[in-house]
C-alpha cells in the first residue's frame, strides 16, 4: 500500500461519502414533503366525505313543507350555511371556501392545502331531494336573509 | 528467503485500498439512490392520485350538474332508459335541442355526456336509478351514481338522493 494509492481511496470514497449524504438528504426530503402532501389530502377527502351526511341530515320526504322548492337557489343558500355550521374543522394550512356558482344554484366547496393541492366539488340542491320540479321538498330552515351569497372561507390555522 | 517472503506480502498488500474504497463507494451511491428512486416513485403515485382525485370532483360535479337538470327539466325523463329518452321528450314537450343539452355539459373546462341512464325496479315508477357520465376531453373517464327515486306529483318521481358509485375506468 503506497501513499499515492491511499489518498486516491480516501478522497473517492469521500467524494462518494458527499454525494450520497446530498442524495439521501434530497430523498428524505421528498419523503417529508409526500408524506405532508398525503396528510393534506387526507384531511381534505375527510372534509368531502363529511358532506353528504351533513346534507342528508334534513329528511325532505319527513319535513312538513308549504310546497315544492322550484327554486333550487333558496336551497342552495340553504345547503352552504349548513355546510359551513357542520363541516368537522380543519387541520393547519388547509382553507376551505364555501361559494354560491354564478347561476345560485349549486354550491362550490374549495378546500386548498399550501402546496399547491386544490379540490373543488359543486353540490346541486336537487341531487338531495331539497329542490326540483315534480313536488321536490324544501329544506328543513331556510336563511332568511341571501347573506350567505357571500363565499364563506374558513382557514385552518384559524381554529386553532 | 526473508528478503523475497517479504517483497511477496508487500505486493499482496499493493492495491487493497482502491477496490476497497470504490466498493465502499458504489455501495453509497446505490443505496442512496435505491432511497431517491423511491421517494421520487412515491412522489409520481401522489400525484397520479391527485390527477383521479381531481377527474372523481369534475365528474361528481358533473353528476350535481345533471341531477339538477333531470330534476327540473327532464323531470319527465327520470324513470325512463336513456335509449328510450327520445320518445319520452316528446311526450313531455321537450324540444330535441332541450333534449340534446340534457345529455351533455360542461363543468369548468371538462364536457362531459351522459353515457348511460338505467331506471332500477321497473318503469315507469322507478325506485332509483344509475347514471353514467363520460368526460368528453383527453382523459375520457367514466363514472357511475346511483340515485334514489320516490312519487312525487301525480305521475311523476323526484330525486332524494345521490351515491357515488366510484370511476369506471377510462371509455371509448
Amino acid at each position: 500500500m503506497n501513499l499515492v494509492e491511499v489518498i486516491v481511496a480516501s478522497s473517492l470514497f469521500l467524494s462518494a461519502c458527499g454525494g450520497a449524504a446530498q442524495i439521501g438528504s434530497s430523498s428524505a426530503q421528498a419523503m417529508a414533503q409526500s408524506r405532508s402532501r398525503s396528510g393534506a389530502m387526507e384531511s381534505i377527502e375527510v372534509q368531502l366525505l363529511a358532506v353528504n351526511p351533513v346534507l342528508r341530515v334534513s329528511d325532505p320526504q319527513g319535513d312538513a313543507h308549504d310546497g315544492p322548492a322550484h327554486d333550487c337557489s333558496g336551497a342552495a343558500r340553504w345547503m352552504q350555511q349548513q355546510l359551513a355550521a357542520a363541516l368537522p374543522p380543519l387541520p393547519p394550512g388547509v382553507h376551505r371556501q364555501i361559494s354560491l356558482a354564478e347561476a345560485g344554484d349549486q354550491v362550490v366547496l374549495v378546500l386548498q392545502a399550501p402546496d399547491g393541492l386544490r379540490r373543488e366539488r359543486r353540490y346541486s340542491p336537487a341531487a338531495f331531494g331539497l329542490c326540483g320540479g315534480f313536488g321536490a321538498a324544501a329544506p328543513a330552515e331556510q336563511p332568511a336573509q341571501p347573506s350567505a351569497v357571500q363565499p364563506i372561507q374558513e382557514p385552518g390555522d384559524a381554529l386553532l | 528467503m526473508l528478503r523475497s517472503v517479504h517483497r511477496r506480502r508487500r505486493r499482496d498488500s499493493e492495491g487493497f485500498a482502491l477496490p476497497l474504497a470504490v466498493a465502499g463507494a458504489l455501495l453509497l451511491l446505490l443505496s442512496s439512490s435505491s432511497l431517491q428512486m423511491l421517494a421520487l416513485h412515491h412522489r409520481t403515485q401522489l400525484a397520479r392520485q391527485q390527477q383521479r382525485l381531481q377527474i372523481e370532483d369534475t365528474l361528481a360535479s358533473a353528476a350535481h350538474q345533471q341531477v339538477a337538470r333531470l330534476a327540473g327539466q327532464g323531470a319527465c325523463l327520470l324513470g325512463v332508459n336513456q335509449t328510450r329518452w327520445p320518445e319520452a321528450a316528446a311526450g313531455c314537450a321537450l324540444s330535441a335541442e332541450a333534449l340534446a343539452t340534457l345529455q351533455q355539459g360542461q363543468v369548468g373546462a371538462e364536457t362531459y355526456r351522459v353515457a348511460a341512464y338505467r331506471p332500477l325496479g321497473g318503469e315507469p315508477q322507478a325506485t332509483g336509478a344509475e347514471l353514467e357520465l363520460q368526460l368528453s376531453g383527453s382523459h375520457r373517464w367514466r363514472a357511475g351514481y346511483r340515485l334514489s327515486l320516490a312519487p312525487a306529483g301525480p305521475a311523476g318521481l323526484q330525486v332524494i338522493a345521490m351515491q357515488e358509485l366510484g370511476l369506471r375506468g377510462v371509455g371509448a
